[in-house]
């Protein structure tokens, strides 16, 4: 491949063009509506001071916490070049160029690898090279969303000799596209206006209004001063700080109750399937009884089995009731043998089966008691005659027997069993309802702007910026933020197309961060247990803007950082004590641990370790 | 330069390794099969970057030794520097990655 071809693949790039279906990737495609055309008519872009980087809606992105987000319209007047997606579709072209070129240069079989000193620039310069080719390759996955497929796409799509002439067919293509798209957006932008909404995810899931500049009547925040080094915090961080101070001192009640109650559970459980286990011992003896009751019932038939008169008949039949429901008795205490065999023997708790497993049972044994009784009474009213009255004692002892086994052996632990159940039900809910307790506090410290339905439209043709100032919302690193650009109507303010740009708030370079933690601790000279209780910690620490080498993109994905803590210590009686001391975090200070001074009383050394639990239980919540 | 064996023999292929003006990728598959097109698109864009491709495994067992990975990655050396499992072998970003990586170390 010849430098002379590829730039006759430049030069008549669009002449070349096939439809691609992944040419439809970008800055501005995630549009939805009748008119996806007029999703193209807007692009965004993120502003620190003179840097400029493009967004897209492709996928959610991270910007600078003072940056200001900005989307413009001002393409539409044919003026596609002044975009930042086609700003940085030339830079590629030229990048791509530059590095044909230099390929092209590289000449291995000129190399003398006998000369160690040759050798060793020949590699510095090939590893140069390779950087850069790295590079592109990380801006167009990073900043066109470009998948590891559609690059390989891209590089080896036919009719190409090699994969950079594929990749300036696609840069020519997304610029055809920008500049079509753009003329289709100017003709029918005369009927449509302009709105552009901005909302910040709060934890409890309302999201809140904030101020978009030309856009609507919010009033606009008063800038406040952000540092991102030292340690004066903003009202919203106070807040945060405060809801997780507050979230790990709960949190850590709520842990202590956890560990009691489920000591507690265990231990209830432990007594009940020992008591479980005795009564339906008995149980078992009952269903001996059984037999012996079958053999009264047997005598009294052949007691009665000799008259020739209505009341034989009708005490044959009410002693074949009898009979019946003592199989069903029997039955059922069989199944209540299962269970306790299953309890006891196997102790394998699948709760979802012993919970209808007993409660079909209780009723089982319900219905059986009150069967039991009516054919007792009913035998009582046909066997009046003296020569059955003591065969007819002898079978009340025994139903009555039965009887005492149903009520006391039987549904007494099955009831106990089933509060038990409940309670472990209970125990599992738990750590969800202790997240949501703990969340109110979280989203009322973003709560910073009041809401209002105040929208400015504005008419598509001359519609200015929409500025996001983020520096001005008193932000925290990781807030959420989706700013919408709806196309709507002129006549009927229907929606024809909408944009929306899911942003993520960072700080970037070197930065501190600040978070409440629960902390264990032990004194230094203590051999007792880790004692838990809470800190404030700050660690400072790095994040790169744009992460291209292993170690950049390790740093940002562990955000390891160093820092100073404040804690709460308290010794023995004391009620009050804090300790000050130095930190090493991981994960953006959610865990860490490090070693301080107790400074209220003895001045002892004590080790910590720490996590903040507000986002691991979110985590779970989520 | 993207040869396949056969014609070229391990012996070939060996001789390519102790060249260190490249760097060398050696793939067993089909020319159909994905890893080999993101081998391919790898070549296209770095210099002195040579690729060898078999159908047939037992052609370049010796390289592989009891890797049953199907790409192999060197830098400037004889020594294997990754072995790559089909997955990352076709996924575009992380065989570059290797390659990158490979060429990367000093020698």
């Amino acid at each position: 491949m010849s430098l002379i071809r590829l730039a006759l693949t430049v030069i008549s790039g669009i002449s070349l063009l096939t439809p691609l279906a992944f040419a439809q990737r970008g800055g501005q495609t995630a549009s939805v509506g009748p008119s996806s055309s007029l999703g193209q008519g807007c692009s965004a872009f993120e502003q620190n001071g003179s840097d400029r980087y493009p967004l897209t809606s492709s996928f959610q992105q991270q910007v600078d916490i003072r940056s200001n987000v900005i989307i413009t319209f001002s393409h539409l007047n044919s003026d596609v070049e002044a975009t930042e997606e086609w700003k940085q579709l030339v830079s590629i072209l030229d990048r791509v160029m530059s590095l044909e070129a230099e390929r092209s240069k590289f000449d291995p079989a000129a190399v003398n690898v006998a000369d160690r000193v040759q050798v060793a620039r020949y590699y510095k310069e090939l590893t140069t090279f390779d950087d850069k080719v790295d590079e592109l390759l990380q801006d167009l996955h990073g900043r066109f969303g470009l998948s590891s497929d559609e690059l390989l796409e891209i590089f080896t799509r036919s009719g190409v000799s090699q994969p950079y002439e594929g990749l300036i067919l696609w840069v020519r293509e997304r610029q055809s596209t920008l500049r079509n798209n753009a003329r289709t957006v100017v003709k029918e932008s005369e009927t449509v206006k302009i709105r552009v909404s901005a909302f910040q995810s709060s934890n409890n899931g309302q999201d809140k209004r904030v101020h978009v500049a030309n856009y609507d009547n919010i009033p606009a925040a008063q800038p406040t001063e952000q540092q991102s080094l030292g340690l004066k915090l903003t009202g919203t961080e106070q807040k945060q700080l405060e809801a997780e101070l507050k979230g790990n001192q709960l949190a850590i009640q709520r842990s202590s109750q956890l560990v009691t109650y489920a000591a507690r559970t265990v231990d209830n459980l432990s007594e009940l399937f020992d008591s479980l286990g005795q009564k339906l011992a008995r149980s078992r003896e009952g269903l001996n009884s059984l037999a012996a009751t079958r053999a009264t019932l047997a005598k009294i038939q052949q007691a009665v089995g000799s008259r020739q008169d209505l009341d034989q008949r009708r005490i044959s039949s009410t002693l074949s009731q009898v009979d019946s429901q003592l199989t069903a008795l029997e039955q059922t205490v069989g199944c209540l043998d299962s269970i306790q065999n299953l309890i006891t023997t196997t102790r394998s708790l699948k709760l979802s089966e012993l919970l209808a497993g007993s409660g079909h049972l209780l009723e089982n044994v319900a219905d059986c008691q009150d069967n039991v009784e009516s054919t007792l009474d009913g035998i009582g009213g046909v066997l009046s005659d003296s020569s059955g009255i003591s065969i007819l004692n002898s079978l009340n002892l025994s139903l009555d027997g039965l009887k005492g086994i149903a009520k006391s052996g039987v549904e007494e632990p099955l009831r106990e069993f089933h509060a038990s159940l409940d309670s472990i039900a209970a125990l599992f809910q738990f750590n969800a309802e202790a997240g949501k307790q703990l969340l109110p506090g979280v989203s009322a410290a973003t709560e910073f702007q009041p809401t209002s339905s105040d929208y400015i439209l504005q008419d598509l043709p001359n519609a200015p910026d929409a500025v996001v100032q983020l520096a001005d919302l008193e932000l925290t690193d990781g807030a959420q933020l989706t700013v919408n650009v709806d196309f709507l109507d002129k006549t009927d303010g229907s929606i024809l197309s909408s944009v929306q740009y899911r942003l993520t708030t960072r700080w970037f370079g070197l930065h501190r961060k600040i978070n409440g933690q629960t902390i264990f601790w032990k004194n230094e000279a203590s051999s007792g247990p880790f004692r838990a209780d809470i800190a404030a910690v700050a660690s400072w620490q790095y994040r790169y803007r744009n992460a291209s080498s292993g170690f950049q993109r390790f740093l940002n994905s562990w955000q390891p950082g160093f820092g100073i803590h404040l804690a709460n210590v308290r010794e023995g009686a004391q009620t009050l004590g804090y300790g000050l001391g130095l930190n090493l975090s991981l994960g953006d200070n959610i865990i860490g641990g490090g070693y301080g001074w107790n400074l209220s009383e003895n001045q002892n050394g004590y080790w910590l370790i720490g996590v903040n639990l507000l986002p691991v239980i979110q985590s779970f919540n989520k | 330069m993207s040869e396949s064996l056969p014609p070229l023999t391990v012996n070939d292929l060996k001789n390519y390794l102790c060249n260190p003006a490249f760097s060398v990728y050696v793939f067993v598959g089909s020319e159909e099969d994905k890893g080999w097109k993101v081998a391919e698109a790898i070549h296209g864009l770095l210099p002195a970057h040579r690729i060898y491709r078999t159908a047939d495994r037992s052609l370049v067992q010796e390289l592989f030794g009891d890797h049953t990975e199907p790409a192999l990655v060197y830098g400037w050396t004889e020594e294997p520097r990754f072995y790559l499992t089909q997955v990352e072998a076709e996924d575009f970003l992380t065989a570059f990655g290797r390659v990158k990586q490979a060429r990367g170390e000093k020698v």
